[in-house]
């Protein structure tokens, strides 16, 4: 029985020997990127094709997997399986992102981080989100859909914020998105340009309608997202999202301008997503016609604030005006 | 697919060992039976010539697996008291933040290894439970005004029922698990509480098979650490986390003298005095200034394929929760 | 490799299936059940192959290794030094101290 042990142990040191060896051979990072990558991969497609469990691996995939365990160390694997490991080690350097074939011919994605891991199990979190609210439960709920043990949720330190948030910034990118293809089909001639108060109205809305499926949970979110510890991010966010849709609103100013149009914008989408928060009518219809109200308040005091200045000038010249006409009148502009 | 390459590298790795077990028949029949076995396991020891620390000693590695044994059996029914007594009770403070950083979701499995008198087992039955009970009171009062689809949705959908809690302890020493089952009875823990007596760095247990693997306060005591660790990878669940609380090395000098004066002048003593046991408190003391300190350990736990590995350090450093995730 | 993988399989659903029509028909209690249930999930800690449960010896049988690991005071004593060898050949077994 301890001989047994022995020589258990003998083989478990010789592996780990091996695996040591192999990892001077190799550049460390380089073999470690490789190992997670193979484990990521494994696991995405855990995700992927639960029903091909039953397949039989084609031998080049055998051989490249012999070339990550076994290390190239003899320990007991037979000789065939180390000549076949040489290839497959071979293949392997020249490609770290080695993406290779299933036997139903679908290409598996290259190798994913510990990040693209992560917004992947928020992802899925989001649909457990009417359930459990914003909380660590829904982010268990939704490891466990990807295949991952419940306690992988662990992983986000800051829990429900880490949700929130990547749901704010997934939105932001979407809206993002939206919006540059519009951009690209007026470009191409496609879509008439909107004007500006269309443009920011059409945006604020889109923007809040992927709020709708969440809606009931989301005084939490907001509640979590005005927490202190997340109050830098989700500023970040907000700041983000109000840049982009002035962007694409075709505001290229410089001066304060740039400054108080993101401050009002600021202003009518959080005003408006409180407003949504509380509403009950059919499609929201109350929050766009006060969406709707406010832009149009925001115009008129622009209109307003740009004719108090042409008055303000005219008026200005005007009295400079009058000013050197009575010194011409009084003679004080001759000069003598 | 995945899967099944993982599974087929770890059935070739298994046939491995099986085709050096099929021999081992022979060699037990010769080598004779337990009362020379541990004979044999000194010799076997002194003959591979490996050697590790027992405390500040350096012993075969053979000889410390049987005597970590001894120093457990002898302390096993004072432990929790001497635990109380040498951390002025801050040890319950320490394991309290062990599974606030577990934070369990219920319908977790454990395996609480090193778990001796079952102190964690029992805290994370405690808090799934407690988390439980909090979602059922979150759920009941959501449902007060259930909409119209909530209704219809609740007569067409069967929700699956809910998984319990289940915590395996695990030991090498079964005198510890003893007094760890009489403290469960008292405290009326029946339900999801398994007790196994087996190595941490052999455990009895298949592949993925856990969703947390807990070690505190017994990693130190274990003769192969890596081996350990690799057990640990392997009855982890995909997405599964590993966790161990375990003493650490402290940075601040001053705070470092003073626990050193207490350590080596006081702990001794207090063991002397209460389980009549002075050298397996000696061993104790010593055995925490052998452990790698912070850095260290994250790396071996990191080489061994954890991932996401964090530490943080209690009281200033006198305990270490260290935390990875099988990716 | 496909073959030995399959066979595992096999065996190992075969045995788990055995385990729960074990746990389902006997109608056990407390300590039994306690242990029972801790019984499906042990492995032998050598070759990681499932183990069969004789409930007269009240011991945990690795049939091709050939070595029992004994219950004691329902905890399973899960190490290979403590467990025995069965000697089907000679009929003989060698008792251990645990």
């Amino acid at each position: 029985m301890a001989a047994l042990i022995r020589s258990l142990r003998a083989v478990r040191s010789l592996r780990g020997l091996g695996s040591a060896v192999v990892g001077q051979t190799c550049p460390t990072p380089h073999y470690n990127g490789l190992r997670r990558g193979f484990h990521r991969a494994a696991l995405l497609r855990l995700a992927d094709n639960p029903k091909s469990d039953s397949t039989v691996p084609p031998p080049s995939h055998h051989e490249h997997y012999q070339a990550q365990e076994s290390g190239g160390t003899s320990s007991s694997s037979s000789a065939g399986q180390a000549s076949a490991s040489d290839p497959g080690t071979q293949h392997e350097d020249p490609q770290p992102n080695t993406s290779y074939q299933d036997q139903s011919g679908e290409q598996s994605e290259d190798y994913e981080t510990e990040e693209q891991l992560q917004a992947r199990i928020l992802t899925a979190a989001l649909e457990f989100v009417p359930q459990h609210g914003w909380t660590v439960d829904a982010i268990a709920a939704g490891a466990e859909t990807l295949g991952l043990s419940a306690a992988s949720a662990g992983m986000f330190d800051n829990g429900a914020g880490d949700l929130v948030l990547h749901f704010v910034g997934q939105c932001n990118a979407e809206l993002a998105d939206i919006l540059a293809e519009q951009h690209n089909e007026v470009q191409l001639g496609q879509a008439e340009k909107k004007k500006t108060a269309e443009f920011l109205k059409d945006a604020v809305e889109t923007r809040l309608r992927m709020l709708i499926p969440y809606i009931d949970t989301w005084p939490q979110a907001m509640s979590i997202l005005l927490l202190p510890h997340n109050i830098p991010e989700s500023l970040k966010h907000l700041s983000t999202l109000v840049d982009d849709i002035w962007y694409y609103a075709g505001d290229r100013s410089t001066d304060l301008n740039w400054y108080t149009r993101r401050a009002t914008l600021t202003g009518i989408y959080n005003t408006t997503e409180l407003v949504m928060v509380q509403d009950s009518s059919p499609d929201f219809e109350d929050t766009w016609t006060f969406l709707d109200n406010r832009i149009k308040d925001v115009v008129n005091m622009a209109n307003a604030a740009k004719q108090l200045k042409s008055t303000g000038e005219a008026v200005a010249q005007g009295l400079l005006g009058a000013a050197v006409t009575l010194k011409n009148i009084t003679g004080m502009n001759q000069r003598r | 697919m995945a899967a099944s390459f993982r599974a087929l590298s770890r059935k070739v790795v298994r046939q491995v060992r099986r085709n050096v077990t099929f021999g081992f028949r022979n060699r037990v029949r010769t080598a004779g039976f337990n009362p020379e076995l541990s004979a044999c396991r000194f010799c076997s020891g002194g003959a591979a010539g490996k050697s590790t620390h027992f405390g500040f000693e350096t012993v075969s590695e053979g000889e410390k697996a049987e005597r970590v044994y001894k120093v457990f059996e002898s302390v096993a029914q004072k432990y929790d008291v001497m635990n109380d007594a040498m951390s002025l009770g801050i040890h319950r403070l320490w394991k309290d933040a062990l599974l606030h950083v577990m934070n369990p979701q219920p319908g977790l499995r454990l395996l609480d290894v090193a778990g001796g008198t079952g102190d964690i087992s029992f805290r994370f039955l405690e808090y799934s439970r407690s988390v439980r009970d909090r979602q059922l009171r979150h759920r009941a009062r959501a449902n007060q005004t259930p909409s119209w689809q909530q209704i219809s949705s609740s007569y067409s959908s069967e929700e699956a029922e809910p998984v319990d809690s289940w915590a395996v302890v695990c030991d090498i020493n079964k005198e510890m698990l003893k007094v760890g089952r009489e403290r469960a009875e008292k405290a009326g823990i029946t339900k999801g509480l398994s007790w196994v007596v087996g190595d941490a760095e052999e455990l009895p247990f298949d592949d993925d098979t856990f969703d947390v693997y807990s070690i505190a306060f017994g990693i130190r005591n274990v003769t192969h650490i890596e081996q350990a660790l690799q057990e640990a990878l392997r009855v982890l669940k995909p997405g599964g986390r590993f966790l161990c609380l375990e003493f650490s090395k402290v940075s601040n000098p001053v705070l470092s003298r003073l626990y050193d004066a207490y350590s080596f002048q006081m702990i001794p003593v207090l063991g002397e005095v209460i389980a009549g046991d002075w050298k397996s408190y000696q061993y104790l003391v010593e055995s925490i200034r052998k452990f790698p300190d912070q850095e260290t350990f994250k790396d071996m736990i990191e080489d061994a394929g954890f991932f996401r590995v964090h530490y943080t350090n209690l009281t200033g450093g006198v305990v270490a929760i260290h935390s990875g995730f099988k990716l | 490799m496909f073959l030995i993988s399959a066979r595992r399989l096999a065996a190992h659903s075969a045995s788990l299936l055995l385990n729960t029509q074990r746990r389902l028909s006997s109608g056990l209690k407390g300590d039994d059940r306690s242990v029972e249930s801790v019984l499906q999930l042990l492995v032998c800690p050598l070759s990681k192959t499932p183990l069969r449960y004789n409930k007269e010896t009240n011991e945990l049988i690795n049939e091709e290794l050939g070595i029992a690991y004994p219950i004691i005071d329902g905890i399973p004593n899960m190490i290979p030094q403590d467990a025995k060898l069965i000697k089907k050949a000679e009929g003989i077994e060698e008792p251990t101290q645990s």
